[in-house]
């Protein structure tokens, strides 16, 4: 009995020292990464410069480029050459075929598959769109009708000639997409012209000076036709994507790889640079981060501020910053489910007053990220450094706001916040679990959904509560399908407009923006929306996005690129948080 | 052996009592409406990701939120959680899942197991197959199965929408059947063909007098023992179930739950959000389980385990 | 041969129920069989588009239709497509199993190798030091579950000495440098808790062997320490590690799913639970059926190869 007592006390002690043991092993030392401060760090953080108003352009919005990390070598002062390759880590695979109009795209699709295809147009550094794959695009007077021109001489990789019936082909299919559909809503026919077969006619059902605007998106990416047909019938064909861009598609192993080669006859010299391409899909942010660092990758996108924090300390890598016409982070409310109290703009700007977001982007961010007024970020058209919105926690305001609905409407307010399985989009949505809950919310829950799961949860409208991230680009039209009502559909139906937005002002802001040409007027109808947004606190505003893209030393030409009319090329080429890779090439160093 | 009873003794009382005993820190009296303390413990953006305070030698690389260098007996979270109330009140909730799984894998797997060791036959057959065939699915896969396709992505949202404690009750009970039913029966069959019962057979008492009166008593201190283990087996399956994020709904801690999460922070050299918890799970786990040998070594079980 | 018909049948049973039960699963996941279609076509689905997708899944027959194509599917290897990215079920499946197989049979070989000299030589010396010190490490490994041994390798060999990549590169046998670095870690925190538990059975056994009367007699006639040990005590007492180990070459393939999702490895636990998130219905599937058949495969060949091996075991089954 005693011999027992004494042996498992022992065992017990010694057991547990073994494992803690393993545990001195790893935590030897409390070795961080090295923060070498150089003369190098970037400055691209805070807000850049504030919006000026297009001159010569037909739209609004001059957008100043994403600042890039000054190496101790000037950048310009190098001649690219040809030759080499890249692996590149992105945020996420891309869980739908390739094809324009069924890929649901993210930021990583873009990024990946913007190589392969082409868009119609691209934006240059001021923010306009410039024809590209294009060769001209022109309106009628009115803006009810638009002619597309297919540049001549471009074809795909598979030897199918660019013409207008590829772009017809490509703008049908792009209509009966999900997303690409709802863009594309204005557009009634569209036809080859009959006096010149390398041209596309496309006429409105309304009067839409926007639309080029649209022609640098997911709408616009231009697909072989032939394959296109090919694979309507061929599931495992979908997944080999052929369009007219700087790569050639190689092979694509899901959640792993995605490979690409040079394609020599890229229409738009002297770009591509390198050999090949390979995208990684690399989930979580400090797996990305630490693939750079061992060197299995040569350069990554990411938004996490941590990673962001430590690149702009670190020497070894330098970093590229892209917030150009970034993407707002927000929460998004559904503000008309019934029975819910967020159809009460009290409740709703409760839920703001409450919140206290630059608290979020100072720890959880590691301080990169600037507090967000409204959804368009500084260059975007209808920016306003004070839109009307709560920035700062006022906890006793909130507690009012909820004490009077509650006033008029007894019992129980619940709410249901939804997030993802990631942690630090949990540990946001615990603190504003607390921040609602102190301000009078009686339960609130937290609902973490699977990533498979959370797009179309969104898509669906099985939400109260919502974190998102949406709203890059330039002009407010780009917003048109989130906001407008026609997008709107009763939960337990698919629709864009999320938070299923009813509201006959903001419709009617929308709708006159799109008919409009005046950039005055659109800079006013714009900043309309913002303080809109404002009032109605239709969303809880929490920071525009950055994204870092550190790289390995010797990789230039990142967001440096020139159109082919001579133009610099914007650095987010049309879609947030992604660049070209074709200008990118390797050496110097 | 009593430092482990003590230590349980600890952990138990602790997750009982988390609401009210002083050394746990919570606070609710902060909400003026009692109702809304759901998390029990607040979380402070001064006190986010603060080492422990006996331990000298961590720094955060940034004192973020301004707050004090070092706080708590196992520092704070990323939310400013304590983690040792965290802790506290985790072992309730890890506890109850294990507890209640075990404890429901008990019923069936004895009900099962003495029907199939006790009458044989068909019915042995049948238990056997079906048996069989639960074993076949990878255990923790069926878990995940059921404990993810319990959700309804096509329910519309109210505040119940969320993960309720059943499925993954269930889920961890239907892991621990098969065995515990393999345990009974080759119990049960031992025990049937004991003089006392044949002789309580002879006399002609009905079987179900006699399984509950004869056989049962019998098997019950191996059931114990086995019992104890799977329920240091089954804390263990929840923590992996939560390290794959099918615990349940946020913030309510377990120390499965809180060791994932802590995680990631390991990688920036921040230790102690995944490592306290750890220690502590690991503890009780060792705990339990040397209880579970104690017994076992007690009661010779090895050879019923045919 | 009896026994041989009776494990047959009872394999053939279970094959049945196991593929049965997950060809209709399809149809009683929550939200029904409309969500299966949607996640297909994804949003914007047509009346038509749903009723081809339903048909393709046969989820329009009858239950037993349903099992009849499915198995037919199965078997001639048309395993179809998954919803999201197209790929083919089948060549997602061929490359998730080797990797599977690998820390399978790498965790046993290394497991094996201590745990079969410590448990001998812990018994032999029981009670001494090396005993204790062996059975209250193996103890203490036991109990320490393996998504906290991970992230401490991790932490040490990945973020502190920078000696292993992270995440881990899959790299094949041809190419045993980088092969070795992508399985060493999981490898290891799979091997921890299979040595523990092996290293107390055999252990067990062992001095259950040892104090037999034929050791006693072999010790009384003069056979040497070594011989004693390797030759005669080891073979008897190998039972219940061998069937341990045995059982796990099944319950290994698809039970690592944590230190697969930990060290981002794609073998066949990883690919089901992510094939669960993302709701590939058909996937998991035929990841579970493939694993299923791999479990009760080989523990139909043990139990065979039992009853060859031991005459005891088929008469005492026969009996009951």
């Amino acid at each position: 009995m005693v011999h027992i007592r004494q042996r498992s006390s022992r065992r017990l002690i010694a057991a547990a020292l073994v494992s803690l043991g393993l545990v001195a092993v790893a935590c030897g030392g409390s070795d961080k990464n090295s923060s070498s401060v150089t003369a190098g760090t970037t400055a691209g953080t805070t807000a850049a410069a504030p919006e000026t108003t297009a001159a010569a352009t037909a739209t609004t919005a001059a957008a100043p480029t994403g600042t890039e990390a000054a190496a101790p070598t000037t950048e310009a002062a190098l001649k690219p050459v040809a030759g080499g390759s890249i692996v590149m880590g992105i945020e996420a695979d891309t869980s739908s075929p390739w094809r324009p109009s069924e890929m649901l795209c993210a930021i990583s699709c873009h990024q990946v598959i913007r190589n392969i295809y082409d868009t119609l147009a691209m934006p240059n550094d001021k923010g306009v769109p410039t024809p590209y794959l294009a060769e001209s695009i022109t309106p009628n007077a009115d803006f009810t009708q638009w002619t597309i021109k297919a540049r001549a001489g471009v074809t795909f990789h598979d030897g199918t000639p660019f013409d207008g019936a590829a772009i017809a082909d490509n703008l049908t299919r792009a209509k009966t997409g999900a997303l690409t559909g709802n863009v594309l809503r204005p557009v009634d026919t569209i036809t080859v012209d009959p006096a010149d077969p390398m041209s596309v006619i496309l006429k409105m059902n309304t009067p839409w000076a926007a639309f080029p605007y649209s022609l640098m998106g997911q709408a616009a990416y231009m697909a072989s036709p032939t394959w296109l047909a090919a694979s309507d019938n061929d599931d495992a064909l979908k997944s080999q994507p052929v369009g007219t861009g700087p790569f050639i598609y190689e092979s694509y192993v899901p959640n792993e790889s995605f490979k690409m080669k040079k394609n020599p006859n890229y229409w738009n010299k002297p770009y591509p640079y390198l050999d090949s391409l390979e995208f990684r899909p690399i989930p979580d942010a400090l797996n990305r981060r630490d693939a750079l660092k061992s060197g299995t990758i040569d350069l990554l996108h990411t938004t996490n501020g941590e990673t962001i924090a430590e690149m702009r300390d670190t020497k070894e890598f330098p970093m590229v910053e892209i917030n150009n016409q970034a993407e707002t982070g927000y929460t998004l409310l559904h503000v008309t489910q019934d029975g819910s109290p967020l159809q009460d703009a009290r409740v709703r700007c409760a839920l703001a007053y409450a919140s206290d977001e630059q608290s979020i982007i100072d720890t959880i961010s590691a301080g990169v990220g600037q507090l967000a007024s409204g959804p368009f970020a500084p260059d975007q058209a209808g920016y306003l450094a004070d839109s009307g919105y709560p920035l700062k926690q006022d906890m006793g305001k909130a507690q009012d706001l909820i004490a009077q609905y509650k006033a008029e409407h007894p019992g129980p307010l619940k709410l249901s916040l939804a997030t993802t399985q990631d942690e630090t989009n949990l540990t946001i949505a615990q603190f504003q679990k607390q921040w609602f809950e102190e301000a009078g919310i009686d339960e609130v829950t937290i609902d973490q959904i699977d990533q498979g799961n959370y797009i179309l949860t969104a898509v669906l409208g099985n939400f109260q509560v919502f974190q998102w991230r949406n709203h890059g680009g330039w002009d407010l039209d780009q917003q048109y399908i989130w906001w407008h009502s026609s997008s709107s559909l009763p939960v337990g139906q698919l629709a864009l407009n999320f938070g299923r937005i009813k509201d006959p002002d903001l419709d009617k802001l929308l709708d006159q923006n799109r008919a409009s040409n005046d950039p005055a007027e659109k800079k006013t109808i714009a900043e309309d929306v913002n303080k809109l947004f404002a009032k109605q606190c239709y969303n809880i505003w929490g920071a525009y996005t950055i994204w870092g893209i550190p790289h390995k030393a010797d990789v230039q030409g990142i967001g440096d690129f020139t159109l082919p009319d001579g133009t610099k090329g914007a650095d987010g080429a049309g879609i947030a948080g992604t660049f070209p890779m074709m200008s990118v090439w390797r050496g110097g160093q | 052996m009593w430092i482990a009873i003590a230590w349980l003794a600890f952990i138990t009382i602790s997750a009982i009592g988390a609401n009210w005993l002083p050394y746990i820190k919570h606070s609710c009296s902060q909400y003026p409406n009692p109702k809304q303390c759901s998390t029990h413990v607040i979380g402070d953006l001064r006190k986010i990701e603060k080492p422990p305070a006996w331990a000298w030698f961590a720094h955060p690389e940034k004192n973020i939120g301004n707050g004090p260098e070092r706080t708590g007996i196992f520092g704070t979270d990323r939310n400013g959680y304590d983690l040792f109330s965290r802790a506290m009140f985790g072992a309730r909730n890890s506890l109850l899942i294990g507890f209640l799984s075990i404890t429901f894998g008990l019923l069936f797997g004895t009900f099962f197991g003495m029907v199939s060791g006790y009458y044989r036959g068909w019915a042995d057959r049948v238990i056997e197959v079906m048996t069989n065939i639960l074993l076949a699915f990878p255990a923790l896969l069926l878990a995940i199965f059921i404990v993810t396709f319990s959700d309804n992505p096509n329910s519309t949202s109210s505040a119940n929408d969320t993960r309720s404690i059943g499925p993954i009750i269930l889920a961890l009970s239907i892991l621990a059947i098969p065995p515990l039913t393999r345990l009974v029966r080759a119990n049960t069959i031992m025990y049937s063909q004991r003089e006392f019962v044949i002789a309580a057979r002879s006399i002609g008492a009905p079987n179900k007098r006699i399984l509950f009166r004869e056989i049962l008593p019998n098997i019950v201190p191996t059931l114990l023992s086995f019992a104890l283990t799977g329920l240091a087996l089954l804390l263990v399956a929840e923590g992996a179930l939560a390290a794959l994020g099918l615990s349940v709904e946020a913030p309510l801690p377990t120390w499965g739950r809180m060791i994932s999460s802590g995680q990631e922070r390991l990688r920036q050299g921040i230790w102690w959000p995944a490592l306290m918890p750890a220690i502590v799970m690991f503890l009780t786990i060792l705990c339990i389980n040397l209880l579970g040998d104690i017994l076992a070594e007690r009661f010779n079980t090895r050879e019923a385990i045919a | 041969m009896r026994y041989f018909v009776n494990r047959l049948i009872q394999l053939l049973i279970v094959i049945f129920a196991v593929t049965f039960l997950t060809s209709i699963a399809l149809r009683f996941l929550p939200g029904g069989s409309d969500v299966v279609v949607a996640l297909k076509t994804g949003p914007g689905t047509t009346p038509e588009q749903a009723k081809a997708v339903k048909h393709e899944l046969g989820l329009d027959r009858s239950l037993i239709g349903q099992y009849i194509q499915w198995m037919k599917d199965f078997l001639t290897g048309n395993w179809g497509y998954t919803f999201q990215t197209n790929q083919s079920i089948k060549s997602a499946i061929a490359a998730a199993l080797p990797i599977s197989i690998y820390i399978m049979i790498y965790a046993q070989i290394l497991s094996l190798l201590f745990a079969v000299p410590v448990a001998i030589w812990s018994a032999y010396r029981q009670g001494g030091k090396f005993d204790r010190i062996g059975t209250t490490t193996a103890f203490g490994l036991l109990s320490a579950p393996n998504y906290i041994v991970a992230p401490v390798l991790m932490a040490a060999f990945c973020v502190q000495r920078k000696w292993i990549p992270y995440p881990s590169v899959y790299a094949g046998i041809d190419d045993p440098v980088a092969h070795f670095k992508a399985f060493v870690l999981p490898v290891v925190t799979v091997a921890i808790p299979l040595y523990a538990g092996y290293m107390r059975l055999l252990r067990a056994d062992m001095i259950a062997t040892l104090q037999s009367d034929f050791i006693t007699t072999a010790r009384a006639s003069g056979v040497g320490t070594r011989s004693i040990l390797f030759k005669h005590a080891l073979r008897p007492s190998l039972f219940s590690i061998v069937t341990s180990a045995a059982v796990n070459i099944g319950a290994l393939v698809g039970g690592v799913v944590i230190v697969e999702q930990f060290f981002l490895l794609n073998g066949m636990g990883r690919l089901t639970v992510e094939s669960i998130f993302r709701r590939e219905y058909p996937t998991v599937q035929y990841c579970v059926v493939v694993l299923a058949l791999i479990y009760v495969v080989v523990n139909f060949v043990i139990d065979i190869a039992y009853a060859w091996i031991d005459p005891r075991v088929r008469a005492g089954r026969a009996l009951g």
